[in-house]
C-alpha cells in the first residue's frame, strides 16, 4: 500500500500538530493542549471525513506551504487565507483577517498518542509531530489509504477584530465588565495577554488549578485569558472564567483586536 | 491561632467555571494538609466521571464530565473524598528521591549573590541548603515542576525581577519558600543555585514524573 506523507516547505510562524486535549495528568503538571478554536478544528476534520480530534495542523499567521507526496484529500477552516492546491502543493498566503488556519487531511496525520493524546506539548516538547513546532523538512505520514484523486474543502471565513465573551463573574472589579481590553503582541497559545486601564485588587493568592477560560489578574492590574496551552496551576486571582463556546474567539484575534466581557450567571450556562 | 495536625476544619466547596469545583481546606498550608490532598484527589482522579482532580496549596479541584455526573454529584464526590483523606495516614511518604546536583558556577549562577546578600560564603549557604527536610507541596507551572518545601527560612528568596528568557532543564533554583528543579528548558524567575541531571519528567516513562505532590526529597552533592 501506498503511504501519504506532507513534506512542510515553508512552516509559516507557528505550525503544531493539535488532536484532543490531553486529560488525565494535570496532577503532574501537564496541561491540556489541543486546538485553539475548536469549532475551526472539528469543523476542518469533519470536511476531511475525519472523526473528531483527528490530527490536524494548526496554522498560525498563514504564509504556509507544504507538498504533498501522494494525492490527498484535504480541508481548511480557520483564518481565510489566500489557498493554492494543484493536487500536490499547497501554498497559504497570509490571513484575511483572523490568525489561526486548520489543515485536516483525509485520515489524519499519523502521529503517536502520548500520555493519552496526540496533541503537541509545546512547554513539555512532546507529542504532535517531535514534541515541537513544524520545520523545513518535515515529512509527516498520512494514515489511511490514499485517494484515487486529490479534493480539497474549504470552510474559511473572516474574524471580527473585535469580540464580546461571555464569562462567568468571580468577583471581579466591576470595571471588568465595562472597560474595552485590547490582545497584546505578548499573546501565545497559554495566554491571551490583555491591555487596557488597569484593575485594582489584582495579584497573589494561594496556588490553585487553573484551565483554559479562567481570567487571571496579576498585581499589574491587566487580566490573562488563559488558552489550550495553560498551565496548571497558578497563583493569581482568578476574576472569571470565559465560556467554553467563547473561547474560540482568542484564537483568532490579531494583537490590538478589542474585547468586552458579558457578565454570565452560571445557571444559564448549564 | 491554635492548630493541630488532626483538625483540618469544615471545607467550602465553590464552582469554578463550568465543570469543575473548588475545595477550600481552610486550613494553615502545611505538608500534613498537602499530602491529605494528593490523597483526596488520587481516590477522586480514578472515579467515573472524573476528568482531572488538582491539588493547590490548601485547595483542591475536581474537573467533572458535565455529561456523566451533575454538579450536586461532584460536590459529594469531593467533601467524600475530602473527609476520607483525612482519616488516611499521613505519617509516610516512602523513602526520600535523591537528587544529585552541582552547586554554584554555570550549573548555579546565581548562588553567590544569594550567599553574599545574606553574609555567608556559597559553602555555609550549600550546606543549610543540603540540610533541609524536602517534600513536594504542589505539583504545576510545567509538566513534572513540583514546589518543593522545606528550605531553611534564611534562604527564601524573592524571585528575579527580570526572569531568564531560558533556564537549562535540570536547574535547581529557589522561589520564595520553595526550591524546585526545572524540569525542561523553560523561562524562568527563580534564583538558579545548581543543576542535576535526573530526569524530572519523562513522558515515555511511567510515572512520567519523578516527584509527586507529598514526596519526600533529599537533595545531595554530587
Amino acid at each position: 500500500m501506498r503511504r501519504a506523507s506532507l513534506e512542510i516547505v515553508r512552516p509559516g510562524l507557528q505550525t503544531i500538530v493539535v488532536a484532543g486535549p490531553r486529560t488525565g495528568y494535570r496532577s503532574i503538571g501537564v496541561g491540556l493542549s489541543g486546538a485553539l478554536d475548536a469549532r475551526a478544528f472539528a469543523l476542518a476534520n469533519a470536511l476531511a471525513g475525519n472523526a473528531p480530534n483527528t490530527p490536524a495542523l494548526e496554522i498560525a499567521h498563514g504564509s504556509f506551504s507544504a507538498r504533498f507526496i501522494c494525492p490527498a484529500h484535504i480541508a481548511l477552516a480557520g483564518a481565510d487565507c489566500e489557498v493554492r492546491f494543484d493536487g500536490v502543493t499547497l501554498a497559504l498566503g497570509p490571513p484575511r483577517s483572523g490568525i489561526r488556519t486548520y489543515l485536516a487531511v483525509r485520515g489524519g496525520f499519523d502521529v503517536p498518542f502520548v500520555m493519552g493524546s496526540q496533541s503537541t506539548d509545546l512547554r513539555g516538547a512532546f507529542g504532535g509531530w517531535r514534541g515541537r513546532a513544524l520545520r523545513a523538512g518535515d515529512l509527516l505520514p498520512v494514515a489511511g489509504p490514499v485517494p484515487q484523486e486529490a479534493a480539497n474543502e474549504r470552510a474559511m471565513r473572516a474574524y471580527p477584530t473585535e469580540a464580546v465573551v461571555r464569562a462567568i463573574d468571580r468577583a471581579a472589579p466591576p470595571e471588568f465588565w465595562t472597560r474595552v481590553w485590547r490582545v497584546s503582541h505578548a499573546s501565545n497559545r497559554m495566554g491571551s495577554r490583555l491591555q487596557g486601564d488597569p484593575l485594582a485588587g489584582g495579584g497573589g493568592v494561594d496556588s490553585h488549578a487553573v484551565f483554559p477560560g479562567v481570567v487571571q489578574l496579576p498585581a499589574g492590574g491587566e487580566p490573562i485569558v488563559l488558552l489550550a496551552d495553560a498551565q496548571t496551576t497558578g497563583g493569581y486571582r482568578a476574576i472569571a472564567t470565559v465560556l467554553s463556546a467563547d473561547l474560540d474567539a482568542f484564537a483568532q484575534l490579531p494583537a490590538g483586536g478589542a474585547v468586552r466581557f458579558e457578565k454570565w450567571c452560571l445557571d444559564d450556562a448549564d | 491561632m491554635a492548630f493541630s495536625m488532626g483538625d483540618f476544619g469544615a471545607p467550602n466547596i465553590v464552582r469554578f467555571g463550568e465543570a469543575a469545583l473548588v475545595l477550600e481546606t481552610g486550613q494553615v498550608p502545611s505538608i500534613a494538609i498537602q499530602r491529605a490532598l494528593g490523597r483526596a484527589a488520587a481516590a477522586l482522579q480514578t472515579a467515573n466521571g472524573t476528568i482531572d482532580a488538582v491539588a493547590g496549596i490548601g485547595n483542591l479541584t475536581l474537573f467533572y464530565d458535565p455529561v456523566r455526573i451533575d454538579a450536586e454529584s461532584a460536590r459529594a464526590r469531593l467533601a467524600g473524598a475530602w473527609q476520607g483523606a483525612q482519616r488516611g495516614e499521613t505519617a509516610s511518604a516512602g523513602a526520600p528521591v535523591e537528587i544529585p546536583v552541582r552547586f554554584g558556577g554555570e550549573d548555579g549562577p546565581d548562588l553567590e549573590a544569594l550567599a553574599s546578600a545574606r553574609g555567608i560564603d556559597a559553602e555555609t549557604f550549600v550546606t543549610r541548603y543540603l540540610a533541609g527536610d524536602y517534600a513536594v507541596y504542589v505539583m504545576g507551572f510545567a509538566p513534572g515542576f513540583a514546589y518543593i518545601g522545606g528550605l531553611d527560612s534564611s534562604l527564601h528568596a524573592a524571585r528575579r525581577t527580570e526572569p531568564r528568557a531560558r533556564v537549562p532543564a535540570g536547574s535547581v533554583a529557589i522561589g520564595g519558600a520553595f526550591t524546585a528543579v526545572y524540569p525542561l528548558e523553560s523561562p524562568g524567575g527563580w534564583n538558579i543555585i545548581g543543576r542535576t541531571e535526573r530526569a524530572l519528567f519523562d513522558p515515555q516513562r511511567m510515572p512520567a514524573s519523578l516527584l509527586e505532590l507529598g514526596a519526600r526529597v533529599r537533595f545531595v552533592r554530587l
